[in-house]
Order: structure tokens, then sequence, then C-alpha cells
């Protein structure tokens, strides 16, 4: 046996904390129509589902510097579920300077431009409220970085901020993505990653893989409040756009992504990246052995 | 010679007003940005709407004129009752011209042998001439020249991308690069032609004051016909000037304020440095009562000969430019893909002064000063270059901002149904027709509510002779508006394996292609 398999095995009677959940699903039970309403839900849920693991204190810690990661990656309103929910973000935001983060910067390298993503998904002011920092990527803090363990990144250029953070937190949002059948949260960590993106496509599974792998989130935050059920990832169509007021969240990011998945009516089995992080060891695939904690809100 | 010179409370407060007209064209110029409620203030127009050159050229050659315009005959009428104080007070392009004139530096003999009237003065004249013909015949190149558009135009690709790279090098600190930088570093087709002229335009005044002024300027020529008989004057007395000439010395429009000749009103700049400079105080202005006794040397002199070869020779490259292929709408070039809002190419180029708002306003670097894509005479009028940037789909920006009406004011729900080109795909390029790779980023990235880019997934064979399944990407074009977000994102740089070309475009139906 293999010193970290022992670990796995030994750390739930040795650690306390461990002893919390590995994934939380927080359901609301109404589904209100008003956007206040929906701002309530989105925060409360998230609350919720954080807290059903054991709080943020179990993540976040006296004075660490935190990188959220939403996706803003669209130039299209909250409504149209391109965005994670502005809410959501706030509501972890918040949650971690409730736990002591010294400082919370919010950031992500968009799709369409980071001047209009930003405001327009109404995250900006929203993380800025929470007295989170809200960062356009800077060009020159995308730093080549030997990525261990990957099977095709072996080096790509990654967000220094990112990876010098304490914790990362990765807020992502359910949404329909022909490529690879969805996009979750780890397939939202591509946001950290800078140079030539575009080529993931031809591998996407393995260079998502890579990029879980390394990022390694120490809690993942899925929005399902509203999901993106087809013309995604950027959507755009209202009628595309599905309640499921749900909130998952989760330390085993494949696990949230393989449950996330089911919101779309996809089997995580069709969903590659989910497979190869289960073949990796990221994290069960097969999430209902992880007992999820469910929260009716 | 060693008299002092002083300084007038008149001449300070023109100071004054220059600057702070300079500091008002650079204050509009930085907030021709993006904002993130998609709305640029009408103000972004001020200066154009101040210009009757403007005005003139685009009633001329397309009989219609964009609200706002009108403003202008304020301009004309205040020269004609004033004389050229547009050019001394408000013009910021006069003022950089102004400002570089006075570090020139020289003893002042020689500015006093270079300060004063020529026969080179009248180029201006018939540069104007030649521009009014052609605009008379629907093709409207004023904005070439037309001051404000060149400022602007040169500011907008040229000076600022530069100043924000250099800037930025140096800077990190993030609060300060949102709020005094570009978000993203601009970079511009055609920014070295465009910023080695603005340079010579520049460096002109240490050859002649306020060279541009004083023999190029197209605007400073309607307003010097205007204003030839003006009612403020300058008037010399006879026995308190002792011929030091020294009223010369500082002459910026070189109108003979001093010598033995007579004042040319049409010259004038009303900068007041002829008398502030004048020791013996016998340069001096006042106002006229009479608009019916002209200055003595009111007239412009500038030949029946010389105004016809002008007029000829702006008609006869007019004449040229509506029997090129493209004005003729016999060809369209694929590459010319217009912002949208866009009207018809004829109607276009004969309102567009090619002053650069749209391309300073554009958050994603897509709209560049044209090359040759539209022919000589659309030289620096915006095409979409979609390698750099591409249309934003809920951005209406460059319709916001454009003086002339060249693109027309968009809502975003009129916008995202015009067609600004279409994409087409080209499978030699293209990995999953081509290599037998996985891709579509250009369906993920398509931003119509119903996908524009469709798949087709296809049973092919890898090199290793292994049967894959592709998405191989087709584009509906019905649903494309031409985005070039597909062309924009694409893997492959450089000719991307999708591309965006002006057929299909609405603003030119006779470029269409769907039934």
């Amino acid at each position: 046996m293999k010193r970290r398999e022992f670990l796995a095995l030994a750390a739930p009677a040795l650690l306390p904390a461990a002893a919390a959940p590995a994934l939380s699903i927080a359901h609301y039970k109404s589904s209100p129509a008003a956007p206040d309403g929906i701002a309530e839900e989105a925060r409360r849920l998230t609350r919720a589902a954080v807290d059903a693991l054991g709080g943020m204190a179990r993540f976040v810690s006296k004075g660490n510097v935190v990188w959220v990661k939403p996706n803003i990656a669209w130039d299209r309103r909250p409504e149209q579920a391109a965005c994670t929910n502005p809410d959501v973000v706030a509501a972890v935001v918040e949650m971690c300077f409730q736990a002591g983060a010294r400082k919370v910067a919010v950031g992500d390298n968009p799709c369409n431009s980071a001047q209009r993503t930003f405001p327009r998904s109404g995250i900006q002011s929203a993380a800025e409220k929470a007295g989170a920092q809200c960062y356009f990527m800077d060009e020159r803090k995308f730093r080549k970085m030997a990525i261990k363990g990957a099977r095709v990144l072996k080096e790509w250029e990654i967000y220094r901020d990112v990876v010098e953070a304490d914790r990362v937190i990765n807020v992502g949002i359910v949404k329909q993505h022909s490529l690879t059948n969805a996009v979750l949260g780890m397939k939202n960590l591509m946001g950290v990653a800078g140079g030539a993106r575009n080529r993931f496509h031809q591998d996407i599974a393995n260079c998502v893989a890579d990029l879980a792998g390394f990022i390694r989130p120490q809690l993942v935050v899925l929005d399902a409040v509203r999901v993106l059920a087809a013309n995604g990832p950027a959507g755009g169509n209202l009628a595309d756009v599905k309640r499921r007021d749900t909130i998952v969240a989760g330390v085993d990011q494949v696990a949230v992504d393989a449950f996330g998945a089911t919101l779309l009516g996809i089997r995580p089995a069709d969903i590659g990246y989910v497979v190869e992080g289960h073949a990796r060891g990221l994290g069960n695939m097969n999430y209902a052995a992880l007992s999820p904690a469910r929260v009716e809100v | 010679m060693a008299r002092k010179m002083r300084t007038t409370t008149l001449v300070w407060l023109r100071r004054t007003v220059q600057t702070a007209f300079l500091l008002l064209f650079l204050y509009l110029f930085l907030e021709t940005v993006y904002h993130p409620i998609n709305r640029v203030g009408g103000g972004v127009k001020f200066f154009f709407q101040l210009d009757p050159l403007v005005t003139l050229a685009d009633w001329l050659a397309s009989h219609a004129l964009a609200e706002g315009m009108l403003l202008s005959l304020a301009t004309l009428v205040v020269t004609f009752l004033f004389g050229r104080w547009f050019c001394g007070w408000i013009c910021p392009f006069g003022t950089v011209h102004h400002l570089f004139s006075s570090l020139r530096g020289g003893t002042v003999k020689a500015r006093l042998d270079t300060g004063g009237y020529g026969r080179w003065h009248k180029l201006k004249y018939y540069v104007l001439v030649m521009f009014l013909a052609g605009a008379l015949l629907g093709v409207n190149v004023v904005g070439w020249l037309d001051p404000l558009s060149f400022f602007f135009r040169a500011m907008a690709v040229a000076v600022y991308p530069a100043l924000n790279g250099a800037v930025d090098s140096l800077l990190v600190n993030d609060s300060l690069r949102r709020n005094l930088l570009a978000v993203q570093q601009p970079y511009y087709f055609g920014n070295v032609l465009i910023g080695v002229l603005f340079g010579m335009a520049v460096a002109l005044n240490f050859y002649r004051a306020r060279f541009w002024c004083r023999y190029i300027c197209p605007l400073g020529a309607l307003l010097g016909i205007a204003g030839k008989n003006p009612l403020v004057r300058l008037h010399k007395s006879p026995d308190a000037c002792d011929n030091c000439r020294l009223c010369l010395a500082d002459c910026q429009g070189g109108a003979n304020v001093g010598d033995t000749l007579e004042w040319k009103p049409a010259e004038c700049f009303f900068c007041f440095n002829c008398e502030s400079d004048c020791p013996s105080r016998a340069v001096t202005f006042s106002l006229g009562t009479s608009l019916l006794k002209p200055p003595k040397d009111s007239r412009l002199d500038l030949g029946r000969r010389q105004l016809l070869a002008s007029g000829v020779a702006g008609a006869g490259g007019a004449l040229l430019f509506r029997t090129h292929p493209l004005a003729g709408k016999r060809s369209f070039n694929p590459e010319l893909v217009r912002p949208p809002g866009s009207l018809g190419e004829e109607e276009f180029l004969s309102k567009c002064i090619r002053c650069g708002e749209c391309m300073k306003v554009c958050p994603t670097n897509g709209i560049h000063p044209a090359a040759l894509e539209a022919g000589l005479e659309g030289m620096w009028s915006p095409v979409m270059r979609m390698t750099i940037g591409y249309c934003e789909y809920e951005c209406t920006l460059c319709t916001q901002v454009c003086p002339t009406g060249a693109i027309r004011p968009l809502t975003v729900d009129e916008k995202q149904k015009i067609k600004i080109g279409l994409a087409y795909i080209d499978r030699n390029r293209c990995l999953p027709y081509a290599s037998a790779r996985t891709c579509i980023v250009c369906e993920e990235h398509c931003p119509t509510p119903k996908k524009a880019i469709w798949f087709e997934e296809a049973q092919v064979t890898t090199d290793k002779g292994e049967k894959v399944i592709v998405k191989q990407p087709r584009v509906n074009l019905e649903l494309c508006i031409g985005c070039g977000i597909c062309t924009n994102k694409c893997v492959i740089k450089g000719q991307p394996a999708i591309l965006v070309s002006s057929v299909g475009e609405s603003r030119n139906p006779d470029n269409g292609v769907l039934l």
C-alpha cells in the first residue's frame, strides 16, 4: 500500500474534520420568480451547502488569501445563466471573510472581453460589495509552469496569483457544452489558464483533468440555481435556461461535477473529464458513494 | 534689439482657452471607450459637430446630415463675423501645432524672415476646392486632411496605443492600469503610416510656425474664406511704428501683421501675439462696425486658372473613384467587412470622415483603418479585422460615436439582426475536417441565441488508422450575423479555418447570397 492510499484510508479515523461530508447538495423548496427572491435563494443555498460541509472555517483560516474563481466568461446577464450567479459568488466571498480571510480575490480569464463580462454578469459589483477585489487578469501574470502529473499540459501558462493564493475556491455554473457535454466545475478551471488554451479542445478531457489535478481547489461550489440546458456555454436564449434551484458544494471536485451533470440529465460517464478525473484519482465520480449531505432550504 | 517683449492679458486668456479646449478634446478622446452600460456620452462627438468642413462635404456628397452637425454652422457664422478665431483659440490640433511652433527656437531674425505671408498659403484653398469638387460628385475624402479627423485618428490608431504600450511596460499597479490605461493594449493595422504622417505634421512646425494651419488645412481654408472680411480688425499706427518687425516674430498664421504690406485677415488666427510683442504699442485690434467696408487686403487672390485646375483635379479624381469596380457594385471585396450599422457602401463613403471614433471605442479592438480594401477612396475608413477583435454581440458603441451617421445609431436588438457578413469554413484547414482532430471552438463561442454554427458528427480515420467520431462545424447562413468571434477564437492563427467575408452583408443587398 502506498503512503497516499494509506492516508486516504486512515484519514477519516485520524482527522475529525474529515468526518464532515465531502459533498453537499442544497435544494430550495420554492422557486421564486422575482429577482430579489432569486438573489436570496442563491445566497441561502450557498450558505446551506457550505455549512453542510462543516462551514467555511473548514477551508479558510484566519489570514488566508483566497482566490475565488467564478465563471465570468461571457458577456451575458445573470438571468441568461452563462456566468455564475453573482449572489452565489457574493455569498462565498462573505463566508471567506467571516472565516477570517485577509483578502479575497475574484477573477477569471474570460472568452468575451473582461471589461464587458465582469460588470454585465453582475459578479464584479456583487463581489466588490462583499469586500472582494475583482481582477481583470493581467497578461503578464500568466507564467509558464511545469504541471506535475499532467498527461498533456506538461507546461502551460497559469495565472501566478491563483497559484500563490493560500486557498482556491472554484465557483462554476452548470451549462450544456457541445464538445464535453457539460461545463461544470473542473472545466471552469480553464479560466486560470492563459496562452493558446483554445487548443485544449483537441484533447479536452485530459487538459481539464491536468488543470484540475494542478489547481486542486480546496472547495468547489457549483451553481445550479439556473442552468443553461442548450446553446451553451454562451447561451443567450432565456428559453434554454432552466431552474434547478440547487447548489452543490464539495471537496471532491469529480463528485461535484458528476452530480452536476445529472442536473442536465447527463450521465457522469458521458463527461470525458469526469471519467478522466476519476481514473486519475482526483475524486469519485460515483458521488452517491460519498453519502452526500442533502439540505432542503 | 534688447527691447523687452511683454505678454498681454489677452494672450494669457487665449492660452488658457486653447489649453482648456485641448484638454477637453483629450478628455473626450479618453471617454470614447466602453462603459458597462453600453452607452457612450454623445459629447464625444462635440468637436466634429463644430466642424463646418465635415458638414459641408457630407452635405455635398450625401445630401443628408447627421443630427448635431448643424452646430457647425455656429462656427461658420462666428467666423464670418469675427474671423478665424476657431483656428487660434479652439482647434485642438491647431493648439498642438501652436505648442510645437513655440518650441522651435531659432533667432528672432530667422523667425521674422519666415513669419509672413507667402504664395504657398494658397495651397490649402486649392486642397479645399479639390475636396469639395470631389464631394459634389459624391466622393468624400475630406477626412484625410480634416484637422479634427486627422488628429483624432492619429491619436486613436497611433499615438495612444504607442503611449499605452510604453506606460504599460513601466506600470504593474492594477488600479492605475484600470483607470489610466486601456484594459487591453490596442493594436491597429496602418498605425505606422498614420503615426509617421502625424509626426511629420507636427515636425513641420519647426520649419514654419503652424505649417499645417497655414498651408494644408482645408478647414482653415474654409474658415479663411468665410472670415476674410471680419469685424475684428488689426490696426497699425504708422506714427508709433518704428518698423522693428517684431510683430512678425511670433505671428502664427503668417498674416502680414507687420512690414509694409497689408494685413491679411483670412490668414489671421487672432492669437494677439503681434499686439503683445509690439514694443511701441503700434499694433492694436478693434471691433469695426461695418462688414461693408472690407480691410484693404482681404482678397484671397487664388487665380481663376488655379481654382479651375483644383476643381478639375478633384472632380477627375472623383470620377476615377466612381468608376472603380468596387464603386460600381460590379465587385465586392470579401475582406471589406464594415462595423454594424454601416450604410450601403456608396452612401457610407459619402459620409465617413475616417475620424477613428469607432476604432477607438470598439472594446475588442476589432475596427481598423482600411488600407486599400475599399479602394483608394476608402483609405482609413473602418474595416473589421476579426483576427484582432470581433463584433461583440451585445455592444453598439461604434454606432453611437459616429459623428456623421456613416454608421447609423442602432439599438442592441436592431444590431443583433444585422449581418455584417457571413462566416465560411475552410475545410482544408479546419481540424475536424482536415486532420481528424476534435475542436469546435467556433461553435462554443458563437453568440447567437440559437447557435449559427452547428456540427455534424462524422466518422474519420486518424493517421494511426483509428476510426474516431469528430464534430465537423457547419454555418447556418440564416442565423450567422458575421460577428467574427469564430474567426477570432479559431485555433488556427493568421489564416483561420473559419473566416468572415462581406458576402451576405445586410447593408449591400447586391452582395447578398440567400434566397
